[in-house]
């Protein structure tokens, strides 16, 4: 028994020893890192297209996650805010079905401040720099 | 030599139970990082939670509800009957406020900024804009998992 104890002893001393340095290895490297540059990002939702092309609901997921459930015609959604990313979109039809979702942004699209979504002539996400 | 006493003449770090000592002390720690991490993202939900109710809203003149952070703001403009908005935010150290104007920007309802924090023991809030009989902002405080503590942000309707 005292073997395993001093085993035990041994094993916790020696877990928590590479836990604080693989901290301490992991905040010192976080710090050395670039902070990304914080821009004014904008995203506009034209809740007119969005009803023409038969959307009835509309979620924006990005600083917290947004639902609007359409009722005579879409509203219009605005975000203004600063950050890093950009949101992902979704605007469903009345059966959930996605008419269109953007998940994802390749690294160039993050970099676009101004978005916007219209119909011409279908629904269309596009960005823009400022 | 064969036999326990073989055994008891080993140094201890050629015991098995020395090992299986080891073993088990040092899985402790992780284990224990492990089930703290799991406590802290089961914990709290959404500390901001929105929901508002376009019917009403659109009967008590609503244009426009605003949702205003620390680090921008959301705005939904209503066109005819305003629509249903959910609104849900796992935001730390946030302030927060909900803007409910008329066609000409006027306030109907604007109430102050508060603040949530995002941890086991965190600060969160729910507006709920709506009712069956005429327009109301209600607003739900929480400490952690305690009580809610309901205030009122004033309509004006003039």
């Amino acid at each position: 028994m005292k073997t395993f104890l001093a085993g035990a002893a041994a094993g916790a001393a020696g877990s928590v020893i590479v836990l604080i340095a693989t901290f301490v290895v992991m905040g010192h490297w976080a710090e050395a890192q670039p902070l990304p540059a914080e821009r004014q990002k904008s995203l506009t939702i034209d809740g007119a297209a969005v009803s023409r092309n038969g959307g009835a609901a509309v979620e924006l997921i990005g600083h917290g996650e947004l639902r609007i459930t359409c009722r005579d015609g879409c509203d219009d959604l605005a975000e203004e805010e600063r950050t890093t990313v950009p949101h992902a979109v979704r605007v469903l039809d009345r059966s959930g079905r996605c008419l269109l979702c953007r998940e994802r942004f390749t690294p160039a699209e993050e970099a676009l401040d101004r978005w916007t979504l219209d119909g011409r002539p279908g629904l269309a996400l596009s960005g823009a720099s400022r | 030599m064969t036999g326990p006493e073989a055994k008891e003449g080993r140094p201890f770090y050629r015991r098995i139970a020395f090992w299986g000592g080891v073993a088990a002390g040092a899985a402790a720690p992780v284990g224990a990082l492990y089930a703290l991490m799991i406590l802290t993202n089961n914990g709290p939900g959404p500390t901001v939670t929105i929901a508002a109710e376009g019917a009403e809203m659109t009967r008590s003149g609503v244009a426009r509800v605003r949702i205003v952070h620390d680090g921008g703001a959301l705005t939904q403009t209503c066109k005819g009957t305003c629509d249903d908005l959910e609104f849900r935010a796992w935001s730390d150290k946030e302030g927060y406020a909900v803007q409910v104007l008329d066609a000409e920007g006027r306030c109907l309802s604007c109430g102050p900024r508060r603040f949530v924090a995002y941890d086991p023991m965190g600060l969160s809030a729910r507006w709920r804009i709506g009712g069956a009989d005429g327009l109301k902002v209600t607003v739900e405080e929480r400490i952690g998992g305690g009580p809610a503590r309901t205030v009122s942000d004033p309509v004006s309707l003039d």
